[in-house]
């Protein structure tokens, strides 16, 4: 459909590497620093038995900064209300918004999408701030529910 | 019909019944919005009956210490430990599922990786229930945290097994509670805008966080899921290997093996899948879904079974040789006389172990035994009971004479406040999946709606014209001019 990728899979190395940095830094800290230990005549820097945990961070990190990104990407929370065109959708129907503005012929646009063979079109006014951040004010949409196929 | 969508005729249909998006919505939410039947209640509350008394036995321990298990100086590890392992290996299966055959595309996941998901958080639930109440002075628990504190600040352990544990028990547990919900939002907001009342409108709402179905929302959420898979793949793996590693690490005779790490990851499957076959023949025969849990599902499973199952048995047999060939007295004597002599004292354990886990899943090569449902059932708990000795083999028959024969532990059988804690447990995993069963879809309804036109029966039927079509008209139908 033309929508350009979406980076989450960046955002989630950058989380992955934190968690690797932390966990490596934290532990260094901690066992060559802090406090150290003898455990057995080893090396204060022990490197190979903290790999467990480094990796283990890393996936943690990486795992609930790419899950909190999504929610705040598609503005997701427990309560949020959004407006949904149709309750269809989540079931057996695809549906397509399209935005008008001032200079949209709305009546040209319906005109259009009927004889491209929509099942309904309806066109519906929304109120600001409906979407995150992605319409003007003064905005008219409406949506074309189209039959599954 | 373009090659891309293209699948072969033998593997069987996914979806049967000639499902359109419409009943497929209907059949899933159906046992969701319908009152729970007796079944359900009956089996409810016998799992609630023994969570209670699960409650009460460790209720006793905490009141009159760890005293009230038969543990001993010898014997530290007995049934708590076996538990744990047993458990944290059912909780394989479910990321497994939902992970790793994600990766490598395999369309028979999405009928079962809800539910094997799920299964798997509560089993890590039951698991992480007895190293913390083993403790004792379970009030004392966080200390395994590093967190700054008045003691030094006196750090944990970082080198130790256990504390790798505490990071990959947790950490996979809420990775596997993050990809489960993830792929739970759609289907939530399903239930939303199916719900005709007003506490459901309210909880469907609440719960599918305003997911809308909007093509960003998808391609977001397939992104995730997709590098969430990528992570929990090699999580899936540590976390067996790390819970091996409490073992390996050490040197008591039984334990110090290097080949404990994929064997345990195997073991873990094998149980994990047991279990998965357990629920979904129940599941799919008291909720009506035996069109999208198929026979061919069943199949695919108990080849996995067969598979992991084996891969076991050469691991018992790979650490009984090593044990004679490493020419270490001691090893060769938890093997040989702990183990496989059947007249020691734990002798029965090892050969129940060695009869359920590598000798009866051999009937698997059978098609007509993979494909009977009986049977699969039968022999996924046997298969679970197997496993749980493997653990108390592993555990048990290795501490019980140890290097210095006056410390010898005399006969360790379990107290009832032990077994009330297992069983417990177990009321706890079968609590939350009969809740879980009631309020929330069992099987991905978005996903089997995304293989439908691929392995939906009535859309394999069409491709068989292109089965049997010959390669001249095949080349004729697709060539490029």
């Amino acid at each position: 459909m033309g929508q350009k990728d979406t980076d989450l899979h960046i955002a989630g190395f950058i989380y992955g590497i934190t968690g690797t940095a932390t966990a490596i830094g934290f532990i260094t800290w901690a066992l060559t620093v802090d406090w150290q230990l003898n455990f057995g005549g080893k090396p204060f820097f022990s490197l190979p038995a903290w790999i467990p945990i480094i990796f283990e961070l890393t996936v943690l990190f990486a795992a609930v900064g790419m899950v909190l990104t999504f929610c705040w990407l598609c503005q997701l929370a427990p309560f949020v209300k959004k407006d949904h065109f149709s309750p269809k959708i989540t079931d057996d129907t695809f549906l397509m918004a399209i935005e008008c503005t001032d200079k949209t012929n709305e009546a040209e646009a319906v005109a259009f999408l009927q004889s491209a063979g929509a099942a309904e079109v309806k066109v519906e006014h929304r109120e600001t701030g409906w979407w995150f951040g992605t319409y003007d004010k003064d905005t008219v949409k409406f949506g074309k529910p189209v039959p599954e196929v | 019909m373009s090659l891309n969508r293209y699948e072969s005729q033998a593997r069987g249909p996914l979806v049967e019944g000639s499902k359109d998006y419409r009943q497929i919505t209907e059949d899933i939410c159906r046992p969701v919005e319908a009152k729970p039947s007796t079944l359900w209640w009956t089996g409810f509350l016998i799992s609630a009956a023994l969570l209670i008394f699960g409650i009460v036995s460790v209720t006793m321990e905490v009141i009159y210490g760890v005293g009230q298990w038969n543990l001993n100086k010898t014997i530290g590890w007995g049934w708590d430990i076996t538990n744990f392992v047993w458990w944290v290996g059912i909780g394989h299966a479910g990321t497994l599922i939902s992970a790793i055959l994600l990766l490598f595309r395999q369309g028979w996941r999405t009928g079962v990786n809800r539910a094997a998901e799920a299964m798997t958080i509560f089993a890590v639930m039951c698991a992480g229930q007895f190293p913390i109440w083993h403790m004792g002075r379970v009030w004392n628990a966080f200390f395994v945290m590093p967190y700054p504190n008045t003691r030094g600040p006196l750090w944990v352990n970082f080198n130790s097994p256990l504390l790798w544990d505490v990071f990959a028990i947790s950490t996979y547990f809420t990775v596997s509670l993050l990809f489960w919900y993830a792929g739970l939002l759609p289907d939530l907001a399903t239930l939303r805008d199916r719900a005709k009342v007003k506490w459901r409108k309210w909880f469907y709402g609440m719960a599918s966080f305003g997911w809308t179905g909007s093509t960003k929302h998808w391609q977001r959420h397939e992104a995730l899921s997709l590098v969430l898979a990528g992570l929990a793949t090699p999580l899936v793996l540590s976390v067996h290997t790390i819970v091996s590693f409490d073992f390996a690490t050490s040197i008591v005779p039984g334990w110090h093996t290097t080949i404990f790490p994929p064997y345990f990851v195997a073991g873990a499957v094998f149980s994990g899948f047991a279990m998965v076959q357990t629920l979904l023949l129940v599941t799919r025969k008291v909720l009506n879904l035996e069109e999208y849990i198929t026979i061919e599902h069943i199949d695919v499973m108990n080849k996995v079974i067969i598979l992991t199952g084996s891969i076991v048995g050469i691991a018992y047999l790979t650490e009984l040789f090593m044990a004679w060939y490493s020419a270490v007295p001691y090893e060769w004597f938890a093997f040989k006389e702990n183990r496989v002599n059947l007249n020691s004292p734990y002798g029965w354990s090892y050969w129940i172990m060695m009869g359920c886990n590598v000798l009866s899943p051999q009937i698997f090569w059978i098609k007509k035994m993979r494909r009977n449902i009986l049977v699969t059932f039968f022999m996924s708990i046997l298969v679970n009971i197997g496993m749980w000795f493997e653990r108390f083999v592993i555990i048990v028959t290795s501490v019980y004479r140890d290097y210095l024969p006056s410390s010898w532990s005399t006969y360790y059988s379990p107290t009832l406040w032990e077994v009330g804690f297992f069983l417990g447990t177990i009321g706890l995993f079968f609590t939350c999946y009969f809740l879980f069963s009631k309020y929330f879809p069992v099987i991905a309804i978005a996903e089997i709606k995304h293989i439908l036109k691929r392995n939906g029966d009535n859309f394999k039927e069409a491709m068989k014209t292109e089965e049997e079509e010959s390669l001249e008209a095949f080349e004729h139908a697709n060539a490029h001019h």
